[in-house]
């Protein structure tokens, strides 16, 4: 009797279950990218292997960004960087 | 059966590490996200941590592919990772719950009124968050992973007598919450 109401309660809990089991869950559309793009970044550092094209490419173009931000006017400190000149 | 001999080619192929290792283990997180996303989210009732911790999982289990062993047992040891993360992921959640003057956590009056009007999915899902995370955890794993008791002993770290005799409570425990929400337990049905 024990064991039939223990089947009873477990046919139960799987029925009740069955949505959960059933249903995809709604993972967000860049999930999988963001996953890739983190494990791009940890290859290349932990020296797995050598950055991608792609992530060489953004290296690149941040660091030529930046070279260009240090170039625009008023980004540099003229007097200092003037002495310095002079001085080598 | 196929898709386990896949696994263990592309384990394979990842542990050799290189671009090659690299895309291997991206076709395993296209593989293996679905159902670990969804065992998340119902452990920890948050898609948005459930996605962080999965992440984090990959991660990992990237980093360590080479202590994977058996290939055609990724997911499992996958599982045993995410578990483990989920766990302090949890942890942390409750720590910083603390702090967090008037945050989200529901006081049992405001479960009460919450889940006053709810039904199926909504009402379930409710219980299961209800039940403390040891319970939830062994719920989860049995009714919605639907892994053998062994396999559960084997996940939790503990002896599968004392996995049965957890299950057991946690299926008691579950019942009696989901009954006070309104819902029908199994006398009903048999009716």
């Amino acid at each position: 009797m024990a064991q039939t109401q223990d089947a009873l309660e477990s046919d139960w809990i799987h029925a009740v279950f069955s949505v959960l089991r059933e249903e995809a869950v709604a993972i967000a559309a860049d999930f999988g990218d963001r996953v890739k793009h983190q494990i791009d970044q940890v290859a290349a550092t932990q020296d797995i292997r050598p950055p991608s094209t792609m992530a060489l490419f953004t290296a690149v173009a941040l660091e030529t960004s930046n070279m260009a931000a240090s170039l625009l006017p008023g980004a540099l400190a003229p007097d200092d960087h003037d002495d310095h000149d002079e001085k080598d | 059966m196929t898709t386990e001999r896949d696994d263990a080619t592309l384990v394979r192929t990842a542990a050799g590490r290189g671009l090659a290792g690299q895309l291997a283990f991206e076709t395993l997180v296209d593989r293996h996200q679905q159902w670990l996303v969804r065992l998340l989210t119902h452990l920890l009732g948050s898609r948005s941590d459930a996605e962080d911790v999965a992440q984090d999982a990959f991660v990992r289990a990237f980093l360590a592919i080479e202590e994977c062993g058996d290939g055609a047992r990724f997911r499992g040891w996958l599982r045993v990772m995410a578990r483990r993360l989920a766990f302090n992921n949890r942890r942390d959640a409750k720590t910083r719950a603390r702090y967090e003057e008037g945050g989200a956590a529901l006081t049992p009056e405001r479960v009460e009124s919450a889940a006053s009007s709810l039904e199926g999915r909504e009402m379930l899902v409710q219980v299961l968050s209800e039940l403390s995370y040891p319970y939830r955890e062994i719920m989860v794993l049995r009714f919605v992973e639907e892994m053998p008791l062994g396999d559960i002993a084997e996940l939790l770290e503990i002896g599968e007598s004392a996995a049965k005799m957890r299950l057991q409570r946690a299926r008691g425990e579950f019942q009696r919450l989901y009954e006070k929400r309104g819902g029908d337990g199994p006398n009903a049905r048999r009716t």
